[in-house]
């Protein structure tokens, strides 16, 4: 099993990797480097909603700390936006924090009420324009774009953006997958599922859930940060609720706790809302619908899913006691 | 000796109702403590305000070691060596046997050599579940669940467990083979304090017994003390004092 997933990702990340050199389309690339943009927003959401337990509806708030902060040291500063990246990043983990500290200790409805407002504060105040650092309804616009040498790396040239994106979404993703099978991850998950037991077995939810917070805020921030610098410009809209029930279709359908699931799901539906176009703003009431019917007639998600029906497979072509304990163990691999 | 867990004057009130009342004991190290009485007379609560989990004692002074812990939060608690277990088997269905155990030796600071693998892989052998240790723990029986949680407090390598009605439910040869567990366990110097409805088992296994009703102790002493009590008779069995020789 374990070398059937090893194999499965190998491809995956082959698939990945050689995609551009087939695809000639730059519209198609560009939505695959936005796919990208995704996939390492709705991971990193899954951490903490997934993993954690920790039900945050600010999420994208951090993309869009990152992409702003991003953008504003660059253009008002001047250093190199290689630099404005990592700061990105950091300034959402900032964010996080403002956002976690008071907010943590508060239990399910009034934690996602409290980020939820967060976001909506953070919204008001793009359009508001303070110092006239966001550029309020406009947005802003010119953002440097990344060099390497003499290449550009934006939206006019898609090529090397495309790698770079896939950098941030194997490193999000390496780290993701480490976290989730690591001690650390032990405690998200034993938290989520049942907090009194797990601080009774010596486990500090404060500590751990701050982290999970800050970990998708960091990464989350980052690939705000590359949004901006790839796109150049960047307006109120990517924390609009377009994008907010977007991301969250792309995380329900991929299914919670899942990690690969949402990853899969963003470059599903990120072509399925393309497809979509043309009914303007009505695609995303359609997507909304998706997801509800989803969640009606299949609650679960995409991987999991996938995996039953291999062990179904399996325990077919096994006797029935080997097929009962393969499946079983299947998710059982210790972590520490 | 000095004592390992002690309990002075303490008192939980949930608005006026007083769930436990001025209640002190001590636990000696290497003893078994038995604690009984009729629903709702406080013991779990008591449990739950010892382990800070999820909640704190409204007054009084609780003391570990030699050291107030009652305003510790429960990881804390869980740190200096008290760990406990759940009426209700509180394991995470979703992780295997071991993961659920790993819980128990991942996040105490390890005192010895082990690993926590190795601890948490010993501690499942000790509970006799260790061929069953890759397979998840949904859908596992009672009995599993019962020695599970029991597996993953040995693994913090406690000083002492408070072991909330760990053969409730259970079969009798289930219950047989806990209470030799336990046995067994007082020779590996742990610290047991122990909630039980099935008197048989706390009165074997229990070096002391204290009775209490309605937040408040009414007898403290040697089992052969504590089942001829004139008041536990009364308050725990009622008039009926023909049930005591099936219960005690």
């Amino acid at each position: 099993m374990k070398q059937a997933k090893l194999v499965a990702l190998l491809l995956c990340g082959i698939v990945l990797v050689i995609l551009p050199l087939l695809i000639s389309n730059a519209f198609v690339l560009h939505l695959l480097i936005l796919c990208l943009v995704y996939a390492v927003i709705t991971s990193n959401w899954d951490l903490v909603v997934g993993y954690s337990g920790i039900f945050n509806f600010g999420h994208l708030a951090f993309f869009a700390v990152g992409a702003y902060s991003s953008a504003i040291v660059a253009i008002s500063s001047g250093i190199s936006p290689w630099w404005c990246l990592p700061i990105g990043g950091g300034i959402a983990v900032v964010a996080s924090l403002v956002v976690a500290l008071p907010s943590l200790r508060l239990r399910g409805l009034y934690f996602s009420l409290f980020t939820f407002a967060f976001q909506q504060i953070f919204y008001s105040l793009i359009l508001i324009n303070p110092g006239n650092l966001t550029g309020g309804s406009q947005g802003l616009m010119f953002i440097p774009a990344l060099k390497l040498g003499s290449i550009v790396i934006s939206r006019t040239n898609k090529f090397p953006s495309y790698y770079l994106a896939l950098a941030f979404f194997l490193l999000s993703s390496i780290v993701l997958y480490r976290i989730v099978r690591s001690k650390a991850g032990l405690a998200f998950q034993a938290l989520r599922d049942s907090e009194e037991y797990a601080i009774s077995r010596g486990i500090n939810p404060f500590k751990y859930k701050l982290g999970a917070v800050m970990t998708s805020a960091f990464f989350t921030g980052l690939i705000g940060a590359f949004y901006a610098h790839y796109m150049r410009i960047i307006g109120p809209a990517i924390i609009g609720w377009q994008i907010f029930i977007l991301a969250l279709a792309m995380l329900v359908l991929g299914g919670l706790g899942s990690l690969f699931g949402p990853m899969i799901a963003s470059f599903g539906l990120l072509f399925v809302s393309e497809f979509l176009t043309s009914l303007g703003p009505y695609r995303f009431i359609i997507l909304a619908f998706v997801m509800l019917f989803a969640l009606l007639i299949s609650p679960g998600d995409i991987v999991r899913k996938l995996q039953l029906a291999t062990t179904a497979i399996r325990s077919k072509l096994r006797k029935p006691d080997d097929a009962r304990m393969d499946g079983e163990n299947s998710e059982a691999t210790p972590r520490v | 000796m000095k004592p390992l867990l002690e309990c002075k004057n303490v008192s939980k009130y949930f608005g006026d109702f007083a769930a436990v009342k001025n209640l002190s004991f001590e636990v000696f190290p290497g003893e078994t403590y038995g604690i009984a009485g009729p629903n709702g007379a406080g013991k779990t609560t008591l449990f739950n305000i010892i382990t800070g989990i999820p909640i704190h004692a409204t007054s009084g002074h609780i003391l570990f070691k030699n050291k107030e812990i009652q305003k510790l939060k429960g990881y804390q608690i869980c740190h200096r060596g008290l760990a406990r277990t759940f009426q209700i088997p509180n394991i995470i269905e979703g992780f295997s046997y071991l993961e659920n155990v790993l819980l128990g030796s991942a996040f105490t600071k390890p005192t010895h050599a082990k690993s926590p693998r190795e601890r948490a892989v010993e501690a499942l052998t000790m509970v006799g579940l260790p061929e069953k240790k890759n397979m998840l723990a949904r859908g596992s029986s009672l009995y599993d669940r019962k020695r599970l949680m029991l597996a993953s407090a040995l693994a913090a390598n406690p000083e002492s467990i408070l072991l909330d009605e760990p053969v409730g439910g259970l079969n009798k040869l289930e219950i047989a083979n806990l209470t030799t567990l336990f046995t067994e366990l007082k020779t590996e110097n742990i610290t047991l304090i122990i909630i039980e409805h099935v008197m048989t088992t706390l009165m074997v296994i229990s070096d002391r017994v204290m009775i209490l009703q309605q937040g408040e102790k009414i007898c403290e002493g040697s089992p052969e003390e504590v089942s001829c009590d004139p008041a536990v008779i009364e308050a725990y069995l009622g008039e009926d004092s023909s049930q005591l020789g099936v219960v005690i």
